[in-house]
């Protein structure tokens, strides 16, 4: 016969994601040379099934990228595809097992104050779709 | 939602919103904020590209663009995300793009129409990339 046992301090394992979520600078050309403060967020499937993303914006668009001021606090508001024009009918992203997705992103993008005064940021990005919440590792940003 | 149809002919849905006031880019683009009744702003898309395969061209090379003219963003799925109104091109000599510093009216999401630069909106911190294409009403 089994028996339950309860075992105090423990926590309940969190499911594991089928996403990672990260986040790194990257250098960007523009055609007047390089676009300052820009990253690349990585969505990678990590689960052995395809992960598929509605949307109606752009596929970032359930993207937050969290921006801390030098004097510790969040300054972003929103999410990054607020500023972007709806579809009618909802497009997928469709991402095989191991498959990856990469989108250039300006990292202050959920930031209204601008210009950004100057300082040492700290951007995190979490992408939340459904049950998904995946959470980059945070990059450092000085202006 | 609401179908409308074009002098062309040809019908697209657009967005109305229960106030009848709120409208996004391009809303201010093509004029539906103008509409009789409130307010509308063609999807992004199937129904932007619509518009712009019976009533635009485009213009190409874009140092040509005059006031009036409208700069339209594409996505990596079809989509048209962005969408302004070229109100003051500047030219640079020797270049054939439009300079950073030319002036578009722009509805950004829900923030009210500002003019910006096309810097701003290409490379600045809320922009839409450099993937856009100028067009001119035919």
């Amino acid at each position: 016969m089994s028996e339950a046992r309860t075992f105090r301090g423990l926590q309940p394992v969190a499911p594991s994601q089928p996403l990672a979520c990260r986040l790194r600078r990257k250098e960007v050309m523009g055609r007047q040379g390089p676009v300052p403060n820009m990253g690349e967020v990585e969505l990678e499937n990590l689960s052995a099934a395809p992960v598929e993303i509605a949307y109606w914006m752009t596929a970032l668009q359930y993207l937050h990228l969290i921006v801390t001021s030098p004097d510790g606090r969040i300054v972003s508001e929103g999410h990054f595809g607020d500023r972007f024009a709806p579809t009618k009918e909802p497009l997928l992203l469709r991402l095989e097992p191991g498959e990856k997705f990469t989108v250039n992103v300006h990292l202050f993008a959920t930031v209204p104050q601008t210009p950004v005064p100057p300082g040492s940021y700290t951007i995190r990005a979490v992408y939340e779709y459904k049950s998904i919440r995946a959470m980059s590792e945070s990059v450092q940003v000085t202006i | 939602m609401i179908e409308v149809e074009l002098t062309s002919g040809h019908k697209i849905n657009v967005f109305r919103a229960d106030d009848g006031e709120f409208y996004f880019c391009h809303g201010l683009t093509f004029g539906g904020k103008e509409a009789p009744g409130g307010a509308v702003s063609p999807f992004s898309g199937e129904d932007v590209l619509t518009i712009l395969e019976n009533h635009y061209e485009r213009v190409d090379p874009e140092v040509v663009a005059v006031a009036g003219d409208i700069l339209v963003w594409r996505g990596l799925g079809g989509e048209t995300p962005h969408s302004a109104i070229l109100t003051n091109p500047v030219i640079r000599v020797g270049e054939n793009l439009l300079s950073y510093d030319s002036l578009l009216r722009s509805k950004n999401g829900t923030l009210p129409e500002a003019i910006l630069t096309l810097e701003q909106l290409v490379a600045g911190p809320q922009s839409y990339g450099e993937s856009y294409t100028v067009y001119r009403r035919r």
